[in-house]
């Protein structure tokens, strides 16, 4: 009788023992599976926001929006080079920024862009 | 030699030594008289200039004046009629001392590309090239480029300083992807023909050796060989190789020339002048249309007739989109040239059509993340 009683503490105290083991594997694995997930979901956000960005810029050059932040004195080096007189060169940078739903994520992305335009006056339009 | 035989030649010298007097004063007359389309007004220009006491630029005025017939260069503040700065001793190719006159207007230049002028590029009536630091505080250090001394030529303007970046396919062995090109105007002292000079100046300017007009490749006259094949890319790789490139135009210009593209035009009257006479709007005059870098070949021909010699050449935007040149004045418009080509980086001979109605033209440099609160 006492041997049977140490027995079935045994087998308790080992099955105590797996079910600790089985339900701290059960706990990581449901928390690599949540840090997988994150990072699966910021890298579809940033690409989210980075496609955001490109369509803003592409909206802001297809357009004449003024984003103007700086001004160079004189346009880059080029091959087929344009007199000071003529062309005129800008650099602007645009920036567009994206917050998550729930604002756990959040990224921005600017971009530097080069808008060459002919000095006013300088091109006539045939009459 | 007997009386009797010197009393016979007496007059036959008097003439040669009479006519040899009278052509040394006609040519130093030529020279200290020059006619009024040699040179263009002084006018002072507004630069924008780096100040070390304050945040911001500062603005100066630069003029180029010539005192008791030496070049000197002077800065001004916007409030001052009395020069606080001024450039007078330039160094030369044997020690230091004073600039011939300063025909062509100095050419300010962003070399860091942060919107401030932080150099000058000065030439003189003799053709030394200068270049020299400037600050809002005044002049710094000057560095003698080029000595283009030459028997008949005198430097009389500049068209400018472009930075080049050259493709890859277009790169000569060895050298390096950017340089600067400095286009000069120079005039023939005895017929009043024009040329343009183009210098290649590298990158690093400071490590330049002295250029002189010798070294420079004479393209006035373009072989038949390449009239009919276009510029071999031997001759290609030596040209850019080379220290840069002079051609006559077989005119007087009558207007600055204009880069537009990669191609020089330049309008010039080619009769009724001389190195005492300016061209008037009523001699023959012609359109000359030449390689930025190479003074070849970019239509099938360099030199095109133009019906007038009246009004300024400007770009005129077709209603195809491409573009034409036209004398433009008040009273009327001549078409020069039309279907405008732009030079193509894909190959020597490249070219693709001109398109004005692509302007504004946009150009993406660089896309980044901005990182912020990172952990």
């Amino acid at each position: 009788m006492r041997q049977s009683g140490m027995a079935l503490i045994s087998a308790l105290i080992f099955l105590l023992v797996m079910l600790l083991i089985v339900s701290a594997n059960l706990f990581i694995s449901q928390m690599s599976i949540k840090s997988a997930q994150a990072a699966q979901q910021q890298l579809l956000f940033e690409q989210q926001a980075l496609a955001a960005h490109l369509s803003s810029v592409s909206a802001a050059t297809s357009d004449s929006s003024e984003v103007e932040l700086a001004e160079v004195s004189r346009c880059p080096a080029s091959y087929a080079i344009w007199s000071d007189s003529i062309i005129q060169c800008d650099v602007l940078t645009l920036a567009t920024r994206l917050l998550s739903d729930d604002s756990r994520f959040a990224t921005s992305y600017s971009s530097m862009l080069l808008r060459q335009r002919l000095v006013p006056g300088e091109v006539l339009d045939v009459e | 030699m007997p009386a009797s035989q010197l009393a016979k030649f007496g007059p036959l010298l008097a003439i040669i030594v009479l006519t040899l007097l009278a052509a040394v004063v006609l040519s130093f007359s030529a020279l200290a008289t020059v006619a009024a389309c040699w040179r263009q007004a002084a006018v002072p220009q507004l630069l924008e200039l780096e100040d070390s006491s304050s945040a911001g630029p500062r603005q100066r005025f630069l003029q180029h004046n010539d005192t008791a017939e030496s070049g000197q260069l002077a800065l001004y503040a916007l409030d001052s009629t009395l020069p606080f700065s001024s450039l007078t001793a330039w160094p030369l190719s044997e020690g230091v001392g004073p600039a011939a006159p300063f025909y062509a207007s100095p050419q300010p230049f962003d070399s860091n590309y942060d919107g401030v002028v932080d150099h000058l590029f000065s030439i003189d009536f003799t053709g030394r090239v200068w270049l020299t630091g400037i600050t809002a505080a005044g002049f710094g250090s000057t560095l003698l480029l080029a000595d283009l001394a030459s028997r008949e030529w005198r430097f009389i303007g500049s068209l400018g300083v472009f930075e080049v970046s050259l493709p890859l396919l277009l790169r000569p062995s060895g050298l390096q992807g950017r340089h600067k090109l400095l286009l000069l105007i120079a005039r023939n002292i005895s017929n009043g023909e024009d040329a343009i000079v183009s210098l290649r100046l590298p990158a690093d300017i400071t490590a330049a050796s002295l250029l002189r007009f010798d070294t420079l490749v004479d393209r006035s006259v373009l072989s038949a060989t390449e009239r009919e094949y276009g510029l071999s890319n031997e001759q290609w790789f030596s040209l850019l190789n080379g220290a840069g490139w002079w051609a006559r135009l077989s005119g007087q210009l009558t207007q600055p020339p204009q880069v537009v593209a990669g191609v020089i035009y330049s309008a010039v009257a080619t009769s009724d002048f001389s190195a005492l006479e300016c061209a008037t709007e009523h001699a023959e005059h012609s359109l000359v249309a030449m390689h930025l870098h190479s003074a070849g070949l970019v239509y099938n021909q360099r030199r095109f007739l133009l019906a007038s010699g009246v009004g300024k050449l400007t770009l005129q935007l077709q209603p195809d989109g491409t573009a034409a040149l036209i004398l433009n004045s008040v009273t009327e418009q001549h078409t020069a040239l039309t279907e405008l080509v732009s030079l193509s980086p894909d190959c020597l001979e490249c070219t693709a059509p001109l398109r004005l109605d692509q302007f504004p033209r946009w150009l993406k440099l660089a896309t980044y993340r901005q990182e912020t609160g990172a952990h």
